[in-house]
Protein backbone atom coordinates (compact mmCIF):
# COMPACT_ATOMS: atom_id res chain seq x y z
CA UNK A 1 0.00 0.00 0.00
CA UNK A 2 2.72 2.52 1.06
CA UNK A 3 4.39 1.28 -2.02
CA UNK A 4 1.64 2.36 -4.43
CA UNK A 5 1.45 6.18 -2.38
CA UNK A 6 5.40 6.26 -3.24
CA UNK A 7 4.92 5.34 -7.40
CA UNK A 8 1.92 7.52 -7.32
CA UNK A 9 4.25 10.33 -6.45
CA UNK A 10 6.76 10.14 -7.91
CA UNK A 11 4.84 9.38 -11.35
CA UNK A 12 3.29 12.82 -10.13
CA UNK A 13 7.28 14.76 -9.25
CA UNK A 14 7.92 13.42 -12.91
CA UNK A 15 4.84 14.72 -14.76
CA UNK A 16 5.18 17.55 -12.58
CA UNK A 17 8.66 18.19 -13.66
CA UNK A 18 7.80 17.63 -17.33
CA UNK A 19 5.01 20.07 -17.45
CA UNK A 20 7.46 22.57 -15.27
CA UNK A 21 9.83 22.24 -18.46
CA UNK A 22 7.54 22.22 -21.11
CA UNK A 23 6.16 25.65 -19.92
CA UNK A 24 8.67 27.36 -18.56
CA UNK A 25 8.66 29.68 -15.16
CA UNK A 26 8.33 33.00 -17.06
CA UNK A 27 5.72 32.28 -20.14
CA UNK A 28 2.41 30.76 -20.18
CA UNK A 29 0.85 27.72 -21.99
CA UNK A 30 -1.10 28.65 -25.21
CA UNK A 31 -3.93 26.50 -26.60
CA UNK A 32 -5.64 27.13 -29.66
CA UNK A 33 -4.88 28.83 -33.14
CA UNK A 34 -1.29 30.76 -33.49
CA UNK A 35 -2.22 33.99 -34.58
CA UNK A 36 1.18 33.97 -36.19
CA UNK A 37 1.34 31.26 -38.25
CA UNK A 38 -2.42 30.64 -38.41
CA UNK A 39 -2.19 26.85 -37.61
CA UNK A 40 -3.83 25.16 -34.64
CA UNK A 41 -1.07 24.12 -31.92
CA UNK A 42 0.65 24.44 -28.71
CA UNK A 43 2.33 27.58 -28.65
CA UNK A 44 4.32 29.74 -25.06
CA UNK A 45 3.85 32.98 -24.86
CA UNK A 46 6.73 35.00 -22.26
CA UNK A 47 4.30 36.77 -19.81
CA UNK A 48 5.30 39.60 -16.90
CA UNK A 49 3.03 38.86 -14.22
CA UNK A 50 4.01 40.69 -11.22
CA UNK A 51 1.70 39.78 -7.87
CA UNK A 52 -0.01 43.13 -8.28
CA UNK A 53 -1.46 42.10 -11.83
CA UNK A 54 -2.18 39.03 -10.79
CA UNK A 55 -4.82 40.31 -8.04
CA UNK A 56 -6.13 42.90 -10.43
CA UNK A 57 -6.56 40.56 -12.85
CA UNK A 58 -7.95 37.86 -10.79
CA UNK A 59 -10.35 39.79 -8.43
CA UNK A 60 -10.97 43.09 -10.66
CA UNK A 61 -11.19 42.23 -13.84
CA UNK A 62 -12.87 45.21 -15.15
CA UNK A 63 -10.81 47.43 -13.69
CA UNK A 64 -7.80 45.63 -15.01
CA UNK A 65 -9.55 46.46 -18.36
CA UNK A 66 -10.37 50.17 -17.94
CA UNK A 67 -6.77 50.65 -17.01
CA UNK A 68 -5.31 48.79 -20.09
CA UNK A 69 -8.09 50.63 -22.20
CA UNK A 70 -9.82 47.34 -23.15
CA UNK A 71 -7.11 45.56 -24.12
CA UNK A 72 -4.99 42.56 -22.19
CA UNK A 73 -5.18 38.95 -20.90
CA UNK A 74 -8.25 38.33 -18.49
CA UNK A 75 -10.02 35.14 -18.14
CA UNK A 76 -6.84 33.20 -18.22
CA UNK A 77 -6.07 34.37 -22.06
CA UNK A 78 -6.64 36.34 -24.94
CA UNK A 79 -8.74 34.24 -27.11
CA UNK A 80 -11.05 33.94 -24.17
CA UNK A 81 -11.57 37.31 -23.60
CA UNK A 82 -12.24 38.00 -27.20
CA UNK A 83 -14.75 35.14 -27.47
CA UNK A 84 -16.54 36.52 -24.15
CA UNK A 85 -16.71 40.04 -25.78
CA UNK A 86 -18.15 38.90 -29.25
CA UNK A 87 -21.06 37.63 -27.00
CA UNK A 88 -21.65 40.04 -24.62
CA UNK A 89 -20.91 43.67 -23.45
CA UNK A 90 -21.66 43.25 -19.85
CA UNK A 91 -18.83 43.98 -17.60
CA UNK A 92 -16.82 40.86 -17.29
CA UNK A 93 -16.44 39.80 -13.43
CA UNK A 94 -20.53 39.44 -13.63
CA UNK A 95 -19.86 37.34 -16.69
CA UNK A 96 -17.79 34.97 -15.00
CA UNK A 97 -19.94 35.26 -11.86
CA UNK A 98 -22.75 33.84 -14.11
CA UNK A 99 -20.50 31.31 -15.52
CA UNK A 100 -19.18 30.13 -12.05
CA UNK A 101 -22.77 29.63 -10.87
CA UNK A 102 -24.55 27.92 -14.21
CA UNK A 103 -21.30 25.07 -13.24
CA UNK A 104 -22.54 25.03 -10.25
CA UNK A 105 -26.10 24.14 -10.82
CA UNK A 106 -24.82 21.79 -13.40
CA UNK A 107 -22.87 20.06 -10.20
CA UNK A 108 -26.01 20.33 -8.47
CA UNK A 109 -28.11 19.07 -10.84
CA UNK A 110 -26.35 16.02 -12.09
CA UNK A 111 -25.48 15.27 -8.17
CA UNK A 112 -29.75 15.31 -8.11
CA UNK A 113 -29.83 12.83 -11.37
CA UNK A 114 -27.34 10.54 -9.47
CA UNK A 115 -28.90 10.34 -6.50
CA UNK A 116 -32.53 9.50 -8.25
CA UNK A 117 -30.57 6.35 -10.93
CA UNK A 118 -27.92 4.89 -7.71
CA UNK A 119 -31.16 4.67 -5.22
CA UNK A 120 -33.34 1.87 -5.02
CA UNK A 121 -35.27 -0.70 -2.84
CA UNK A 122 -31.77 -2.61 -2.12
CA UNK A 123 -29.54 0.13 -0.71
CA UNK A 124 -26.00 0.24 -2.70
CA UNK A 125 -23.14 1.67 -1.67
CA UNK A 126 -23.71 5.49 -3.24
CA UNK A 127 -27.39 5.00 -1.68
CA UNK A 128 -26.08 4.62 2.28
CA UNK A 129 -23.93 7.98 1.46
CA UNK A 130 -26.86 10.15 0.32
CA UNK A 131 -28.82 8.81 3.03
CA UNK A 132 -26.02 9.48 5.62
CA UNK A 133 -26.35 13.23 4.38
CA UNK A 134 -30.16 13.42 4.22
CA UNK A 135 -30.52 12.20 8.09
CA UNK A 136 -27.72 14.40 9.67
CA UNK A 137 -29.60 17.37 8.03
CA UNK A 138 -32.93 15.93 9.16
CA UNK A 139 -31.34 15.21 13.02
CA UNK A 140 -30.39 18.82 12.88
CA UNK A 141 -33.55 20.64 11.74
CA UNK A 142 -35.22 18.47 14.07
CA UNK A 143 -33.22 18.73 17.02
CA UNK A 144 -33.48 22.53 16.38
CA UNK A 145 -37.12 23.29 15.12
CA UNK A 146 -38.68 20.51 16.58
CA UNK A 147 -40.57 17.34 14.94
CA UNK A 148 -43.35 19.60 13.89
CA UNK A 149 -41.22 22.21 12.03
CA UNK A 150 -39.40 19.10 9.63
CA UNK A 151 -40.97 21.06 6.58
CA UNK A 152 -37.72 23.76 6.56
CA UNK A 153 -35.45 20.56 5.88
CA UNK A 154 -34.75 20.96 2.03
CA UNK A 155 -34.42 24.88 2.13
CA UNK A 156 -31.63 24.02 5.05
CA UNK A 157 -30.08 21.58 2.81
CA UNK A 158 -30.12 23.25 -0.36
CA UNK A 159 -28.28 26.15 1.39
CA UNK A 160 -25.59 24.00 3.07
CA UNK A 161 -25.01 22.02 -0.48
CA UNK A 162 -24.88 25.00 -3.05
CA UNK A 163 -22.60 27.03 -0.48
CA UNK A 164 -20.45 23.93 -0.32
CA UNK A 165 -20.45 23.46 -4.38
CA UNK A 166 -19.79 26.95 -4.72
CA UNK A 167 -17.09 26.98 -1.66
CA UNK A 168 -15.27 23.67 -3.54
CA UNK A 169 -15.53 24.83 -6.79
CA UNK A 170 -12.47 27.08 -6.50
CA UNK A 171 -10.18 23.87 -5.95
CA UNK A 172 -10.63 23.30 -9.88
CA UNK A 173 -8.01 25.20 -11.75
CA UNK A 174 -9.09 27.95 -13.66
CA UNK A 175 -12.76 27.79 -11.80
CA UNK A 176 -13.54 30.77 -9.44
CA UNK A 177 -16.13 30.29 -6.20
CA UNK A 178 -18.45 32.37 -6.85
CA UNK A 179 -19.05 33.20 -3.20
CA UNK A 180 -16.13 34.73 -3.30
CA UNK A 181 -17.95 37.70 -5.19
CA UNK A 182 -19.46 39.72 -2.46
CA UNK A 183 -23.37 39.75 -4.14
CA UNK A 184 -23.54 35.84 -3.65
CA UNK A 185 -22.68 35.60 0.09
CA UNK A 186 -24.81 39.04 0.54
CA UNK A 187 -28.09 37.54 -1.59
CA UNK A 188 -27.47 34.47 0.88
CA UNK A 189 -27.47 36.50 3.77
CA UNK A 190 -30.62 38.48 2.67
CA UNK A 191 -32.83 35.25 1.92
CA UNK A 192 -31.44 33.78 5.39
CA UNK A 193 -32.80 36.79 7.45
CA UNK A 194 -35.95 37.04 5.29
CA UNK A 195 -36.99 33.70 6.24
CA UNK A 196 -36.55 34.25 9.61
CA UNK A 197 -38.44 37.60 9.69
CA UNK A 198 -41.16 36.04 7.79
CA UNK A 199 -41.94 33.02 9.81
CA UNK A 200 -41.33 35.28 13.58
CA UNK A 201 -44.29 37.46 12.11
CA UNK A 202 -46.89 34.18 11.43
CA UNK A 203 -45.84 32.51 14.42
CA UNK A 204 -46.03 35.66 16.25
CA UNK A 205 -48.64 37.66 14.78
CA UNK A 206 -47.73 41.05 13.64
CA UNK A 207 -48.06 42.95 17.07
CA UNK A 208 -46.11 39.86 18.70
CA UNK A 209 -43.04 40.26 16.23
CA UNK A 210 -43.11 44.02 16.87
CA UNK A 211 -43.43 44.26 20.25
CA UNK A 212 -40.44 41.42 20.36
CA UNK A 213 -37.95 44.98 19.65
CA UNK A 214 -39.06 46.51 22.82
CA UNK A 215 -37.10 43.17 24.64
CA UNK A 216 -36.19 42.81 27.69
CA UNK A 217 -36.61 46.46 27.89
CA UNK A 218 -38.10 49.42 26.04
CA UNK A 219 -34.77 51.42 25.36
CA UNK A 220 -33.03 48.85 24.05
CA UNK A 221 -35.26 49.15 20.82
CA UNK A 222 -32.62 51.11 18.75
CA UNK A 223 -30.23 48.65 19.58
CA UNK A 224 -32.19 45.72 18.62
CA UNK A 225 -33.08 46.89 15.58
CA UNK A 226 -29.38 47.72 14.18
CA UNK A 227 -28.31 43.91 15.94
CA UNK A 228 -31.02 42.73 13.51
CA UNK A 229 -29.73 44.88 10.51
CA UNK A 230 -26.07 43.93 11.34
CA UNK A 231 -26.69 39.89 11.13
CA UNK A 232 -27.33 40.31 7.52
CA UNK A 233 -23.27 41.99 7.20
CA UNK A 234 -22.03 39.61 9.46
CA UNK A 235 -23.36 36.53 7.93
CA UNK A 236 -22.57 36.97 4.45
CA UNK A 237 -19.34 39.06 4.88
CA UNK A 238 -17.83 35.71 7.31
CA UNK A 239 -18.54 34.16 4.03
CA UNK A 240 -16.95 36.53 2.02
CA UNK A 241 -14.40 37.10 3.58
CA UNK A 242 -12.72 33.40 4.35
CA UNK A 243 -13.42 32.32 0.89
CA UNK A 244 -11.94 36.01 -0.77
CA UNK A 245 -9.41 35.46 1.71
CA UNK A 246 -8.50 31.97 0.47
CA UNK A 247 -8.20 32.87 -2.74
CA UNK A 248 -5.93 35.78 -2.31
CA UNK A 249 -3.50 34.09 -0.14
CA UNK A 250 -3.44 31.22 -2.74
CA UNK A 251 -2.59 33.63 -5.53
CA UNK A 252 0.01 35.54 -3.89
CA UNK A 253 1.80 32.46 -2.64
CA UNK A 254 1.86 30.55 -6.12
CA UNK A 255 2.95 33.24 -7.45
CA UNK A 256 5.91 33.71 -4.55
CA UNK A 257 6.54 29.62 -4.93
CA UNK A 258 6.57 29.82 -9.36
CA UNK A 259 3.04 27.59 -8.64
CA UNK A 260 5.51 24.36 -7.63
CA UNK A 261 3.76 21.96 -5.50
CA UNK A 262 2.99 24.26 -2.30
CA UNK A 263 -0.51 25.96 -3.65
CA UNK A 264 -2.18 22.61 -4.21
CA UNK A 265 -1.61 22.09 -0.50
CA UNK A 266 -2.78 25.48 0.04
CA UNK A 267 -5.94 25.50 -2.26
CA UNK A 268 -6.54 22.24 -0.50
CA UNK A 269 -6.66 23.53 3.08
CA UNK A 270 -8.65 26.97 2.17
CA UNK A 271 -11.00 25.32 -0.48
CA UNK A 272 -12.30 21.98 0.99
CA UNK A 273 -11.49 22.54 4.70
CA UNK A 274 -12.02 25.88 5.12
CA UNK A 275 -15.48 25.84 2.33
CA UNK A 276 -16.51 22.81 4.30
CA UNK A 277 -16.31 24.96 7.86
CA UNK A 278 -17.70 28.34 6.63
CA UNK A 279 -20.50 26.48 4.56
CA UNK A 280 -21.50 24.71 7.97
CA UNK A 281 -21.36 27.98 9.65
CA UNK A 282 -23.33 29.89 7.50
CA UNK A 283 -26.00 27.12 7.85
CA UNK A 284 -25.88 26.49 11.53
CA UNK A 285 -26.11 30.35 11.78
CA UNK A 286 -28.97 30.65 9.39
CA UNK A 287 -30.57 27.53 11.46
CA UNK A 288 -30.05 29.02 14.70
CA UNK A 289 -31.71 32.69 13.99
CA UNK A 290 -34.58 30.81 13.29
CA UNK A 291 -35.15 28.35 15.74
CA UNK A 292 -33.84 31.52 18.50
CA UNK A 293 -36.80 33.00 16.71
CA UNK A 294 -39.73 31.07 16.23
CA UNK A 295 -39.69 28.14 19.06
CA UNK A 296 -41.22 28.60 21.71
CA UNK A 297 -40.54 26.78 25.05
CA UNK B 1 0.84 65.45 -4.83
CA UNK B 2 3.27 63.29 -2.48
CA UNK B 3 6.01 60.79 -3.12
CA UNK B 4 4.77 57.01 -3.85
CA UNK B 5 7.44 56.21 -1.70
CA UNK B 6 5.83 57.70 1.72
CA UNK B 7 1.88 55.71 0.81
CA UNK B 8 4.43 52.51 0.04
CA UNK B 9 5.89 53.36 3.63
CA UNK B 10 2.84 53.53 5.55
CA UNK B 11 1.73 50.29 3.74
CA UNK B 12 4.20 48.33 5.02
CA UNK B 13 3.73 49.61 8.51
CA UNK B 14 0.39 48.88 8.38
CA UNK B 15 0.98 45.17 7.06
CA UNK B 16 3.28 44.59 10.03
CA UNK B 17 0.91 45.94 12.58
CA UNK B 18 -2.14 43.99 11.11
CA UNK B 19 -0.32 40.48 10.93
CA UNK B 20 1.56 40.89 14.33
CA UNK B 21 -1.12 42.29 16.43
CA UNK B 22 -3.76 39.33 14.81
CA UNK B 23 -1.12 36.93 15.16
CA UNK B 24 -0.37 37.88 19.34
CA UNK B 25 -4.05 36.69 20.21
CA UNK B 26 -4.60 33.96 17.62
CA UNK B 27 -1.78 32.07 19.01
CA UNK B 28 -2.86 32.03 22.38
CA UNK B 29 -6.39 30.58 21.66
CA UNK B 30 -4.70 28.09 19.83
CA UNK B 31 -2.91 27.25 22.45
CA UNK B 32 -6.27 27.28 24.72
CA UNK B 33 -7.96 25.10 22.74
CA UNK B 34 -5.14 22.08 22.36
CA UNK B 35 -4.95 22.61 26.20
CA UNK B 36 -8.45 21.85 26.58
CA UNK B 37 -8.52 18.89 24.26
CA UNK B 38 -5.33 17.48 26.08
CA UNK B 39 -7.22 17.90 29.60
CA UNK B 40 -10.09 15.86 27.94
CA UNK B 41 -7.98 12.84 26.79
CA UNK B 42 -6.98 12.74 30.08
CA UNK B 43 -10.30 12.33 31.19
CA UNK B 44 -11.48 10.10 28.82
CA UNK B 45 -9.00 8.29 26.61
CA UNK B 46 -11.22 6.33 24.37
CA UNK B 47 -12.83 9.56 22.45
CA UNK B 48 -8.91 10.29 21.76
CA UNK B 49 -9.86 10.40 18.09
CA UNK B 50 -12.79 12.63 17.87
CA UNK B 51 -11.48 15.12 20.18
CA UNK B 52 -8.36 15.28 18.03
CA UNK B 53 -10.20 16.02 15.43
CA UNK B 54 -12.62 18.79 17.31
CA UNK B 55 -9.53 20.45 18.34
CA UNK B 56 -7.88 20.63 14.47
CA UNK B 57 -11.65 22.11 13.40
CA UNK B 58 -11.66 24.28 16.55
CA UNK B 59 -7.88 25.87 15.92
CA UNK B 60 -8.78 26.77 12.34
CA UNK B 61 -12.28 27.94 13.07
CA UNK B 62 -10.34 30.50 15.76
CA UNK B 63 -7.92 31.07 13.08
CA UNK B 64 -10.28 33.19 11.13
CA UNK B 65 -9.63 36.54 12.29
CA UNK B 66 -5.78 35.80 11.79
CA UNK B 67 -5.93 34.97 8.49
CA UNK B 68 -8.25 37.80 7.07
CA UNK B 69 -5.53 39.83 8.63
CA UNK B 70 -3.33 38.10 6.54
CA UNK B 71 -5.06 38.79 3.41
CA UNK B 72 -5.09 42.50 4.40
CA UNK B 73 -1.28 42.50 5.17
CA UNK B 74 -1.14 41.12 1.65
CA UNK B 75 -3.02 43.06 -0.21
CA UNK B 76 -1.47 46.36 1.62
CA UNK B 77 1.58 44.72 0.20
CA UNK B 78 1.18 43.67 -3.32
CA UNK B 79 -2.02 45.24 -3.86
CA UNK B 80 -0.58 47.84 -6.07
CA UNK B 81 -1.03 51.10 -3.52
CA UNK B 82 1.32 53.30 -4.43
CA UNK B 83 -1.04 55.77 -6.66
CA UNK B 84 0.25 59.05 -5.47
CA UNK B 85 -3.41 61.21 -6.68
CA UNK B 86 -4.68 59.92 -3.16
CA UNK B 87 -2.18 61.74 -1.00
CA UNK B 88 -2.49 62.67 2.97
CA UNK B 89 -5.98 60.92 2.73
CA UNK B 90 -4.39 57.89 1.26
CA UNK B 91 -1.53 57.49 4.03
CA UNK B 92 -3.82 57.52 7.05
CA UNK B 93 -6.46 55.20 5.08
CA UNK B 94 -3.67 52.77 4.81
CA UNK B 95 -2.50 52.84 8.03
CA UNK B 96 -5.94 52.46 9.41
CA UNK B 97 -7.18 49.76 7.60
CA UNK B 98 -4.14 47.74 8.95
CA UNK B 99 -4.51 48.95 12.65
CA UNK B 100 -8.63 48.41 12.28
CA UNK B 101 -7.99 44.01 11.06
CA UNK B 102 -4.77 44.09 13.58
CA UNK B 103 -6.84 45.15 16.50
CA UNK B 104 -9.96 43.76 15.58
CA UNK B 105 -8.66 40.08 15.48
CA UNK B 106 -6.89 40.05 18.87
CA UNK B 107 -10.84 39.78 20.46
CA UNK B 108 -11.81 36.97 18.19
CA UNK B 109 -8.57 34.97 18.35
CA UNK B 110 -8.34 34.91 21.96
CA UNK B 111 -12.21 34.52 22.55
CA UNK B 112 -12.87 32.03 19.91
CA UNK B 113 -9.92 30.22 21.34
CA UNK B 114 -12.08 30.30 24.80
CA UNK B 115 -14.42 28.52 23.51
CA UNK B 116 -13.02 26.12 21.49
CA UNK B 117 -10.75 25.16 24.58
CA UNK B 118 -14.11 24.94 26.98
CA UNK B 119 -16.16 23.15 24.88
CA UNK B 120 -13.29 20.62 24.48
CA UNK B 121 -13.51 20.28 28.59
CA UNK B 122 -16.96 20.25 28.23
CA UNK B 123 -17.00 17.25 25.46
CA UNK B 124 -14.77 15.04 27.84
CA UNK B 125 -17.65 15.91 30.42
CA UNK B 126 -20.39 13.98 27.91
CA UNK B 127 -19.34 11.94 25.05
CA UNK B 128 -22.50 11.00 23.65
CA UNK B 129 -23.33 14.74 23.05
CA UNK B 130 -20.65 16.09 21.24
CA UNK B 131 -21.70 16.39 17.59
CA UNK B 132 -24.37 18.88 19.65
CA UNK B 133 -21.38 20.68 21.40
CA UNK B 134 -19.09 20.85 18.08
CA UNK B 135 -21.92 22.59 16.54
CA UNK B 136 -22.53 24.77 19.44
CA UNK B 137 -18.76 25.64 19.61
CA UNK B 138 -18.41 26.66 15.91
CA UNK B 139 -22.11 28.57 16.16
CA UNK B 140 -20.01 30.21 19.23
CA UNK B 141 -16.76 31.03 17.59
CA UNK B 142 -18.53 32.99 14.21
CA UNK B 143 -20.62 34.51 16.83
CA UNK B 144 -17.53 35.84 18.60
CA UNK B 145 -16.11 36.64 14.92
CA UNK B 146 -19.03 38.48 13.80
CA UNK B 147 -16.95 41.56 15.11
CA UNK B 148 -13.81 40.95 13.58
CA UNK B 149 -15.93 40.82 10.58
CA UNK B 150 -16.60 44.72 11.37
CA UNK B 151 -13.37 45.26 11.70
CA UNK B 152 -12.45 43.83 8.18
CA UNK B 153 -15.34 45.87 6.31
CA UNK B 154 -14.07 48.73 7.78
CA UNK B 155 -10.54 47.31 6.74
CA UNK B 156 -11.28 46.85 2.79
CA UNK B 157 -13.66 50.26 3.14
CA UNK B 158 -10.43 52.02 3.61
CA UNK B 159 -8.35 50.58 1.36
CA UNK B 160 -11.32 50.74 -1.72
CA UNK B 161 -13.59 53.71 -1.09
CA UNK B 162 -11.73 56.53 0.76
CA UNK B 163 -11.49 60.25 -1.38
CA UNK B 164 -9.04 61.45 -3.07
CA UNK B 165 -7.11 64.40 -1.66
CA UNK B 166 -8.70 67.68 -3.23
CA UNK B 167 -6.54 69.75 -4.83
CA UNK B 168 -5.31 73.16 -3.35
CA UNK B 169 -6.86 72.22 0.20
CA UNK B 170 -5.47 73.80 3.44
CA UNK B 171 -2.95 71.97 5.28
CA UNK B 172 -5.37 72.27 8.27
CA UNK B 173 -7.99 70.28 6.42
CA UNK B 174 -5.63 68.14 4.99
CA UNK B 175 -4.64 67.03 8.63
CA UNK B 176 -8.19 66.60 9.91
CA UNK B 177 -9.36 64.61 7.65
CA UNK B 178 -6.52 62.27 7.45
CA UNK B 179 -6.88 62.30 11.33
CA UNK B 180 -10.20 61.24 10.96
CA UNK B 181 -9.33 58.19 8.46
CA UNK B 182 -6.53 56.86 10.93
CA UNK B 183 -9.58 57.41 14.07
CA UNK B 184 -11.66 55.24 12.37
CA UNK B 185 -9.65 52.33 12.01
CA UNK B 186 -8.69 52.63 15.31
CA UNK B 187 -12.00 53.17 16.85
CA UNK B 188 -13.31 49.94 15.42
CA UNK B 189 -10.15 47.96 16.37
CA UNK B 190 -10.20 48.95 19.81
CA UNK B 191 -13.79 48.40 20.35
CA UNK B 192 -14.16 44.87 18.83
CA UNK B 193 -11.36 44.11 21.27
CA UNK B 194 -13.81 43.47 23.94
CA UNK B 195 -16.95 42.08 22.47
CA UNK B 196 -14.80 39.27 20.71
CA UNK B 197 -13.04 38.34 23.94
CA UNK B 198 -16.65 38.37 25.89
CA UNK B 199 -18.52 36.47 23.23
CA UNK B 200 -15.91 33.61 23.08
CA UNK B 201 -16.06 33.44 26.93
CA UNK B 202 -19.87 33.58 26.34
CA UNK B 203 -19.96 30.89 24.25
CA UNK B 204 -17.67 28.55 25.87
CA UNK B 205 -19.34 29.41 29.33
CA UNK B 206 -22.73 27.78 27.59
CA UNK B 207 -21.01 24.34 26.28
CA UNK B 208 -20.11 23.73 29.59
CA UNK B 209 -23.59 24.78 31.29
CA UNK B 210 -24.85 22.17 28.39
CA UNK B 211 -22.39 19.27 29.32
CA UNK B 212 -23.01 19.92 33.10
CA UNK B 213 -26.80 20.46 33.50
CA UNK B 214 -27.56 18.22 30.44
CA UNK B 215 -30.95 19.67 30.11
CA UNK B 216 -32.87 22.58 28.49
CA UNK B 217 -30.07 23.18 25.68
CA UNK B 218 -32.45 25.00 23.79
CA UNK B 219 -32.79 27.32 26.34
CA UNK B 220 -29.34 27.68 26.96
CA UNK B 221 -28.53 28.60 23.69
CA UNK B 222 -31.51 31.39 23.20
CA UNK B 223 -29.88 32.60 26.46
CA UNK B 224 -26.02 32.85 24.45
CA UNK B 225 -28.04 34.59 21.38
CA UNK B 226 -29.30 37.26 23.66
CA UNK B 227 -26.61 37.89 25.32
CA UNK B 228 -23.91 37.91 22.48
CA UNK B 229 -26.16 40.28 20.88
CA UNK B 230 -26.17 42.86 24.08
CA UNK B 231 -22.49 42.02 24.25
CA UNK B 232 -22.19 43.10 20.86
CA UNK B 233 -23.51 46.35 21.12
CA UNK B 234 -20.47 48.15 22.06
CA UNK B 235 -18.69 46.86 18.87
CA UNK B 236 -21.86 48.63 16.90
CA UNK B 237 -21.39 52.08 18.39
CA UNK B 238 -17.74 51.90 17.39
CA UNK B 239 -18.83 50.68 14.03
CA UNK B 240 -21.21 53.44 13.63
CA UNK B 241 -18.53 56.16 15.00
CA UNK B 242 -16.12 54.69 12.11
CA UNK B 243 -18.11 54.98 9.73
CA UNK B 244 -19.04 58.81 11.10
CA UNK B 245 -15.70 59.14 10.86
CA UNK B 246 -14.95 57.86 7.66
CA UNK B 247 -18.09 59.49 5.70
CA UNK B 248 -19.41 62.31 8.06
CA UNK B 249 -16.31 64.34 9.19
Amino acid sequence: MLKNKLLIFIAFMVILQVVVSLVGLGSDLNVGVNPETGNFSVWNTPNDNTIQKQILTEFQPDQYLADNGGEGKVLGSTSLYNLYAKFSSAPLGMGKLLFMLLVVDLLLLIGAILVVKTSGFIPGKWQLIWEGIYEFFEDLVVDSLGKERINFLPYIATIFLFILTCNILGVIPGLSEPTRNLNVPLGMGIIANVVVHFMMIKVKGAWGYVKGYAEPMFFLTPLNVIGEASKVVSISFRLFGNILGGSIICVVISNLTKFIVFPMFLSGFFGIFIGIIQAFVFTMLSLSYLSAGIVED
Amino acid sequence: MIDPGIIKMSAYVAAGIAVGAASLATGIGSGYIAGGAVESMERQPQINERLFRAMLIGQAASQTGAILALVIGLLLLFGGFDNPAGGWYRVAALMGSGISIGLGSIGSGYGAGATGGQTCVAMGRVPDKNATLLGNMLIGQALSQSVTIYALLISLMLLYSTPLQPEGLATGAIVLKSVALLASGICIGFGSIGSGLGIGELAGKSNMAIAKIGKGEMGIMRVMFIGSAVTQSTAIYALIVSFLLMFVL
